[in-house]
């Protein structure tokens, strides 16, 4: 595949920031009206979450032509040389190695949702992996993870009874040994775990036994209960995956693991099976050291990561048009955490805070939403990516506009904040995005301040939430958190407690979510 | 509720059989005689006894060229290759990265004959809590593998503190968490951070900025300079297998540490100076308490409410501080309390629990007729526990297994629709004999229960409701229904009344050496034996 060239345009905006009024790029509003949609019946929506294991290197991955020299200055060790990335629409750029990606984008199936965190990133992968399936705050600490809590609104009995004639398919699979936190229920897992399709396994059912009212009758009963819908679910998987098929010629030449999963996916869907959402895991992303090769940026462990993924999903994605089931899937990428902006000198990058997230499907709409990320060359060794949108909110949008679910639901069991994004085309979302853009005028004078400085903006009747966040995602004041009516509006923020440094002004509202630098001199 | 009150409790072999299989992996009932006979204190001073360390393990692969032999030119068949050079001198280097796997495998094999060898000692258990503690993921280089254990062997039983200090400069750690690659021009964070987080204090909620209760970012920073300078030496050199500190490496002058370790200031002092801080950071009580969190849910349950915090927790976390991090006492009081007697026996068996509780547990013993044969029988276990996602050497991330810190499943993450048919077939091969294809390679698993000397040990035998009632006792944790008693009298005597099982059995103890007698009540009871170690109850101990 011919590789465009990358052009560069001179890094400007800083300067400009700090006195003149900013107009920021808006995306469409979305409004929440429509029918309940029941998650298992008329909706025959899947779902494909891709999890990249590690924490991955949003830097690396898609680069904008402004940030380039920028990028240069902090992470000149590691970064793959401007003329091999791929232009793959207006300045923005993909690694090299992503020519699956922009196979997709091309055919305008593929979404980049950019900077997508949490307000006070936990650097710990254990930690951040639980709140990103879980979908807790991050100081909040649940024990069902964000799927399994959905199914537990129509199915808080599972696993007792199931499966059973309305439901007779498994409600999620784990493509690999081990289930994922992700579909955690009240009571027990809503996903099996799958190797091989064709070969689902059977067991002896041992049941029989006292089931004391204790923790030992936990344990038996959970056993038995696996046991039971091991049995149970094991012939739908065989004979989905014997009446399914894969016509992408495109699998041939990927042997990766990650390519063997989704491949089984495709089978199982076009056989039939109505498993909802399908998770798949690839694992690796923790690139300390040894990220890329020395004098070779654009290979390495991370280029093969990418590229192991990107023509994975590419293939994927190919071959679920061909079955003529694309219309039905739609996939996400998701990781823990996004890595620091400065390289370390073992040729490698440590845990930082947000990152770009990767959608892909017919249904998707092709776009970059959000802004890219500004790299100031003055950035501390343990400074992020600051986030600009919650991916509770990308979550939410994945249950309200794609699996049928309500906002009020996914406020109540997702996040209380949530405000859905126009992740769908409008022609396939399940609620529908008013194509209208709203502008947000904000100024931060003075920027850099000693003090205080003053944020002017004009409201748009809507509640609007104004947090300072630091260098690595914690938020460090809340300004406002409240509706501003259609005027005028001046705040001032008071730094003059804080230490010198960059801070990012993190503003997030129905119509638009940006996060802004704010220098304290 | 005592809590940890000394256990006055009945000693019967229900109380020593869970005492034993918490601290040995798949005790056998010779064991489990002995400790009832001993008593509970004599069995607990036993469990804790230091033992020396084992002889290393040794070249298992017969001399030769040919498809089933391998020269190594440190080693004959039979002798330890520890002495060899860790890089052998051999051409082409895929046939060295034969030599170099072969010896992984031969330790792999080794751990698992320990803990097959292992008497009354929860030494083996210890070694395993630890290397589930401090990961580590070098696999190229066995020497590195067994260097690395052997520091978690030698304290296995020992001092927390000393391990943590030992295990910081070993070479396979210093490589997995990029140690080796933390420099004063490039500080590398990975390891202060996981030093914090998952091998001393913990990371507590997120309380402030970057301010995890125990530590802050800026502790992981700071201590990331503390360790600069480490680095291993390329494997052709001689000491390779040693943490190196090059002054040149390292950053110098004083370290700064948060309020959570009382403002402490580690000032330069070269290559002791981890130590130094190791110290200031176990100078905070939350290091024991996070220990024995940990011990706890290894050894008794996941759970950890409010009420064992206050009452069991916290007691014993005063005991390893007042023992300076010594964890040894603390675990006699726990294994000798009211509450670990008490408490209902309910912990998922872990693969290597349950793959050792269907073969040693069931007298099954590695066969003696060559060491080929002997590592043979002990690797397959290995590979069992491998493909049972208990790899040894082959954690899945730094944390460790899964059962043993993820909420809320823990233990139950061992068990899934995937596992457990898995699980099933491993232990139906060790009764039965099979074939078994595990990640590509074919296991012939030979050496199979002796059912026929097991039911010759239960008196009363000729009684099919008395045998099956003693091997659920022993087998299980607590007894069976009678129609689970019913239903594995239909697998052992199909649609035959009681005494039909009585007069074949007690024509084949009448004469013994009768082979088709013998043949007729074995294969009997290998299909009762086969379908006991697929119950659910075998799943628990």
């Amino acid at each position: 595949m011919p590789k465009k060239t990358f052009t560069r345009r001179d890094f400007m905006k800083l300067s400009s920031m700090a006195t003149l009024p900013l107009t920021l790029g808006g995306f469409p509003l979305a409004t929440h009206s429509k029918p309940r949609m029941p998650f298992d019946t008329e909706n025959d929506k899947i779902l494909v979450l891709v999890q990249l294991q590690g924490g991955n290197d949003g830097l690396s991955t898609v680069f904008h032509a402004d940030q380039y020299a920028n990028l240069a200055a902090v992470r000149n060790n590691i970064l793959v040389p401007e003329s091999s990335i791929i232009n793959f629409t207006g300045d923005y750029g993909f690694h090299p190695v992503l020519t699956g990606f922009q196979d997709i984008w091309d055919n305008g199936n593929f979404g980049i949702v950019q900077n997508v965190g949490y307000p006070n990133q936990n650097r710990s992968h254990f930690r951040s992996s639980d709140i990103w399936h879980t979908a807790s705050a991050a100081d909040e600490y649940l024990t069902t993870g964000w799927i399994g809590r959905f199914y537990d609104i129509e199915y808080s009995s599972y696993p007792n009874g199931f499966p059973n004639g309305a439901n007779p398919h498994p409600f999620a699979l784990t493509m690999g040994n081990i289930i994922s936190e992700t579909c955690q229920g009240v009571n027990a897992n809503y996903s099996l775990a799958l190797s091989d399709p064709f070969n689902p396994g059977s067991v002896l059912i041992g049941a029989g036994g006292n089931i004391p009212a204790d923790c030992y009758g936990t344990a038996l009963s959970f056993v038995n209960d696996t046991a039971e819908q091991t049995n149970a679910y094991s012939s739908v998987i065989s004979s989905a995956a014997g009446a399914g098929n894969n016509l992408s010629s495109k699998w041939a030449s990927l042997e990766t693991e990650l390519a063997e999963k989704l491949k089984n996916v495709a089978r199982l869907i076009s056989g039939g099976l109505k498993t909802k959402v399908y998770i798949v895991q690839i694992g690796g992303f923790d690139t300390h050291d040894n990220q890329v090769i020395d004098g070779a940026t654009e290979t390495g462990i991370h280029a093969e990561l990418l590229q192991e993924l990107s023509d994975a999903i590419c293939a994927f994605q190919d071959d679920l048009e061909l079955l003529g089931v694309d219309d039905r899937v739609v996939g996400m990428t998701y990781s823990e955490f996004g890595r620091r902006i400065r390289s370390n000198a073992a040729l490698g990058t440590d845990h930082g805070t947000a990152a770009p997230l990767f959608l892909f499907g017919s249904c998707i709409e092709n776009q970059i939403l959000g802004d890219h990320p500004e790299i100031d060359t003055a950035v501390g060794v343990e400074d992020g990516v600051p986030m600009q949108f919650d991916f509770r909110n990308v979550y939410g949008t994945m249950l309200t506009h794609w699996l049928g679910a309500d906002e009020s639901e996914v406020q109540t069991h997702i996040y209380p904040d949530f405000e859905a994004l126009p992740l769908f085309k409008p022609s396939c979302a399940l609620v529908t995005n008013t194509p209208e853009t709203e502008e947000f005028e904000v100024s931060l004078y003075p920027n850099p301040t000693a003090d205080v400085t003053t944020l002017t903006f004009t409201g748009n009747e809507e509640r609007t939430r104004i947090r300072l966040f630091d260098t690595i995602g914690s938020v460090i004041q809340e300004i406002a958190n409240k509706p501003f009516s259609n005027t005028e509006h001046k705040l001032t923020i008071d730094l003059s407690d804080l230490a010198s440094g960059i801070y990012y002004l993190h503003v997030e509202a129905k119509s638009n979510s940006f996060t802004k630098k704010l220098i304290r001199r | 509720m005592p809590y940890l009150d000394p256990y006055s409790g009945p000693w019967t072999e229900t109380e020593a059989r869970h005492l034993l299989r918490r601290t040995v992996f798949g005790p056998s009932q010779s064991m489990v005689e002995t400790a009832v006979a001993q008593g509970l204190s004599a069995t607990i001073t036993e469990l804790f006894q230091n033992v020396p360390l084992p002889d290393p393990p040794v070249k298992s692969i017969p001399d030769g060229t040919g498809t089933f032999e391998l020269n190594d030119p440190g080693a004959l068949y039979g002798e330890t290759w520890i002495n060899a050079d860790p890089f052998p001198n051999v051409n082409p280097p895929m046939l060295r990265n034969r030599v170099l796997r072969s010896r992984s495998k031969s330790l792999y094999s080794w751990t698992f004959l320990q803990m097959h060898y292992s008497g009354i000692s929860i030494w083996q258990k210890m070694f395993l809590f630890w290397h589930d503690h401090f990961v580590t993921g070098d696999n190229t280089i066995a020497h590195r593998e067994y260097f690395y254990q052997n520091v978690l062997r030698t304290h296995a039983l020992g001092n927390f503190k000393q391990l943590t200090i030992d295990i910081t400069t070993d070479t396979a750690m210093l490589l997995y968490l990029s140690g080796a690659e933390n420099t004063n021009q490039a500080p590398n964070e990975n390891y202060s951070r996981e030093l914090l987080e998952l091998f001393t204090i913990g990371k507590g909620d997120l309380i402030g900025p970057g301010d995890y209760s125990n530590y802050t970012e800026d502790d992981v920073v700071e201590m990331a300079k503390v360790l600069t300078g480490w680095t291993v030496s390329p494997i052709q050199q001689p000491d390779t297998l040693i943490g190196i500190f090059n002054a040149n490496r390292h950053t110098g002058g004083d370290k700064y540490l948060s309020y959570h370790f009382d403002n402490a200031v580690i000032s330069e002092n070269g290559d002791q100076e981890y130590i130094d801080l190791i110290n200031v950071i176990f100078q905070q009580d939350e290091c024991s308490r996070f220990i024995m969190r940990k011990l706890y849910r290894w050894f008794v349950n996941y759970e950890i409410t409010a009420d064992i915090e206050t009452n069991i927790i916290e007691p014993l976390a005063a005991i390893i501080r007042s023992n300076n991090y010594d964890v040894t006492p603390a675990l006699e009081v726990l294994f000798a309390s009211d509450h670990f007697f008490q408490s209902t026996a309910c912990m998922i068996k872990s693969p290597v629990d349950l793959i050792f509780s269907a073969s040693r547990g069931l007298n099954i013993t590695p066969p003696e007729s060559s060491i080929e044969d002997e590592y043979d029988h002990a690797y397959t276990h290995y590979a069992m526990c491998s493909e049972l996602e208990q790899a040894l050497y082959y954690h899945p991330n730094v944390a460790g297994w899964q059962a043993y810190y993820q909420e809320p499943q823990f233990h139950q993450l061992w068990i899934n629709n995937l596992l457990l048919p898995k699980r099933h077939d491993y232990a139906q091969a060790m009764v039965e004999g099979a074939t078994l294809s595990i990640d590509e390679e074919n296991y012939q698993v030979t050496d199979l229960v002796p059912v026929l000397e097991i039911a010759d040990s239960i008196s009363g035998a000729f009684d099919p409701n008395t045998l099956i009632s003693v091997l659920a006792e022993r087998m299980f944790n607590y007894p069976i229904s009678q129609s689970q008693i019913d239903a594995l009298k239909e697998v052992l005597i199909p649609g035959l009344p009681d005494f039909e099982w009585s007069v074949e059995y007690g024509n084949y103890l009448a004469d013994p050496t009768n082979t088709s007698l013998a043949t007729s009540v074995e294969n009997k009871l290998r299909s009762l034996f086969s379908v006991m170690v697929r119950m659910s109850e075998f799943q628990i101990m």
